[in-house]
């Protein structure tokens, strides 16, 4: 059953919506699931993020194939960000603010931050909730959940079950107070976020592998009662076990290694060269031994930028 | 006049970034700093920065303007001796140099990466560069524009804390000073980030933002040489000006266009109206019918009108500063 959670007319007449796709229990009336666990899991915040597309397609699939295991209902967003996706564009066009910032949202001020606040009053009273990004367009991302310190305690047990290869644990700062995440948690609905692949791209893998994870999830609260395929167990940690490497060159970026792997402490992840003079400007090697679970996959390079992440390793 | 390069940074294939600080001030021996002043022996007393996005041109212009004056006002011994001004017109020339509002490559905001980080990424390196070169004066002012595209009444925004809570807005001479709780997103910008480190941070909005109009950027210079004269900046006074009004931004009363369409405003910012006045017609943009009447919730003054022909439903195109509204004190305890 579809419906829309939110609908503002533009200048044309169109209209801006934010739809959701509910799925319940066989034979079930709308009024009868309401006292039942339900769980939520948006998509497509950021326009250019579309892994999450295929997570939903590959999660549904599954509920659809066997609805005789739903327990509780699933609401699907899986475009929160409407204008932005079609328009190919990280933000909201038309609005400076990035819609992952304007939580919990107001009634105060553009037509963009209302629809933020309908939808976080939609989610609101879910059991557990899942906003799905992908990595942006310049970094490759093995898939990871980012959850702030006061609400690890809660999240955690959650997040072990998503089927992530990471789980993060970050200091919070201010300005992710302003996240859908945020918001949710301190309404009192657990809400993961998740982070993967890479912008502008479908990564098949990544899709199947979030869709068990989801399940699992639903599963713990009660949503789901089918069969599930065994989860990787992800490294948590708190980003201190996390080292960078950045660009200190201005150029283009090729990488030399596979994405993903185990790298040696000092193996060459790539090179920034000047093409027009066939010259090396940089040579970038892992700081540490470990998970190479960022990777920059757009070529350009700003001094600055970001171009890998190791995880795990101790410097020896 | 010092005309120094205060951050550099190396572009793919375009030359490097090259941000210019110009600074201003009579030393203890009488000399100017364009004549080999002791810039060091100076109270950092007034930095003014522009230009931090690549669309605030005439924002741009009222730096280059008041360099302008303030070359010659240096010239002619009418800055205090012992007191630096420096002046940043243009702190974002990558993207102002392509018409680009945010950061070239990945669309960020350079006023959301305050007080940034030197070993980050690009943007965090160059707020982290900026920053350390605004840091510790007295006064910060940010010629800035809204996150809402509009015009506004001109105006002086103080936020309420972190750190340093004096206030001489009103030194600005504008007709009104708002108060206003940083929110998260704030919380990355300049004027927070000053504030945070013990600067008198004031946000200044000008009438508009991607124009170069010289008779609106003459008006802000000569409010930006009030707040000087006022501060003991200067030793010349600068005739006219408003007394300011002080508010709470909360108490502005927001208007919102009831449907989608194309808007044609009957006020301009600045205008007096009473409660039930036409502020704006809605029309279809397709049949042209009259979709919807926007008249003024109260009585009052337009503060800021959207700049946007087409709306969208629930866009705010105006605030209304209402007769009544409470006048605050300027004191942000
Ligand atoms: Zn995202």
């Amino acid at each position: 059953m579809r419906k829309d959670v939110s609908v503002r007319e533009l200048p044309t007449g169109e209209r801006m919506r934010i739809v959701k796709y509910r799925y319940m229990p066989v034979g079930l009336s709308e009024a009868e699931v309401s006292c039942l666990p339900r769980a939520c899991i948006v998509t497509g915040m950021h326009g250019d993020e579309l892994e999450g597309q295929y997570v939903l397609y590959e999660l549904v699939r599954r509920l659809r194939s066997q609805p005789q295991h739903l327990a509780g209902v699933v609401d699907v967003y899986p475009a929160v960000n409407p204008m932005g996706i079609g328009a190919i564009e990280r933000g909201i066009p038309q609005f400076d603010l990035d819609m992952d910032r304007i939580f919990p949202g107001s009634h105060d001020a553009s037509p963009f931050e209302a629809m933020a606040a309908d939808l976080v009053e939609d989610v609101r009273g879910a059991q557990v909730a899942f906003d799905l990004h992908a990595s942006n367009i310049y970094l490759q991302e093995l898939p990871q959940i980012r959850i702030s310190k006061e609400s690890a305690q809660r999240l955690l047990p959650l997040a072990r079950q998503a089927n992530v290869d990471y789980v993060w644990v970050h200091e919070s700062a201010v300005v992710l107070r302003g996240t859908f995440a945020y918001s949710m948690n301190c309404l009192g609905v657990p809400t993961l976020v998740v982070k993967a692949g890479v912008g502008m791209r479908i990564t098949p893998e990544v899709g199947e592998q979030l869709a068990i994870g989801i399940l699992s999830v639903l599963a713990q609260a009660g949503v789901w009662t089918g069969p599930l395929p065994l989860v990787r167990s992800p490294q948590v940690g708190t980003g201190n076990e996390v080292s960078y490497l950045h660009a200190e060159a201005a150029g283009m970026f090729v990488p030399c290694v596979p994405f993903g792997r185990e790298v040696e402490q000092g193996q060459v992840v790539g090179h920034i060269y000047d093409c027009g003079s066939a010259t090396v400007l940089q040579e970038l090697r892992t700081p540490v031994r470990g998970l190479l679970f960022t990777l920059r996959e757009y070529p350009l390079v700003y001094p600055g930028n970001l171009i890998a992440r190791v995880l795990g390793g101790s410097q020896c | 006049m010092l005309d120094e390069s205060i951050l550099s940074l190396e572009l793919p294939y375009r030359d490097p970034l090259d941000v210019r600080a110009f600074s201003f001030g009579i030393d203890a021996s009488g000399k100017a700093l364009g004549e080999g002043g002791d810039a060091s022996a100076l109270e950092r007393s007034l930095c003014v920065v522009a230009g931090i996005r690549g669309d605030e041109i005439l924002q741009t212009l009222v730096c280059a303007l008041l360099v302008e004056r303030l070359e010659k006002m240096e010239r002619s011994r009418t800055l205090v001796p012992g007191r630096l001004i420096q002046v940043i017109p243009c702190a974002n020339p990558a993207s102002m140099g392509i018409g680009r509002r945010f950061w070239p490559l990945d669309k960020t905001d350079i006023n959301r990466s305050f007080p940034g980080s030197p070993g980050g990424e690009t943007t965090q390196r160059i707020a982290a560069g900026l920053f350390e070169k605004v840091q510790g004066f007295v006064y910060g002012v940010h010629l800035s524009s809204f996150y809402l595209e509009g015009d506004f009444v001109p105006h002086v925004r103080v936020m309420l804390g972190p750190g340093e809570r004096g206030n001489h807005g009103s030194d600005f001479c504008l007709p009104y000073v708002t108060h206003y709780e940083p929110g998260s997103f704030d919380t990355t910008t300049l004027h927070y980030n000053w504030r945070r480190c013990g600067t008198e941070a004031y946000s200044f909005y000008t009438r508009k933002t991607t124009v170069a109009d010289e008779g609106i950027a003459r008006d802000a210079v000569r409010s930006l040489l009030r707040f000087m004269s006022a501060r003991g900046l200067t030793r010349k006074t600068c005739q006219g000006g408003h007394r300011s009004f002080e508010l709470a931004e909360h108490s502005l009363v927001p208007v919102h266009v009831p449907v989608g369409g194309v808007c044609c405003p009957a006020v301009r910012v600045g205008d007096v109206v009473t409660k039930g006045q036409l502020l704006a017609t809605v029309r279809d943009l397709l049949s042209g019918r009259v979709t919807a009447r926007i008249v003024a919730p109260c009585d009052g003054v337009v503060f800021y009108h959207a700049r946007t022909p087409l709306v969208n439903e629930q866009t705010l195109a105006f605030q209304i500063v209402p007769d009544g509204a409470d006048e605050v004190s300027p004191s942000l305890a």
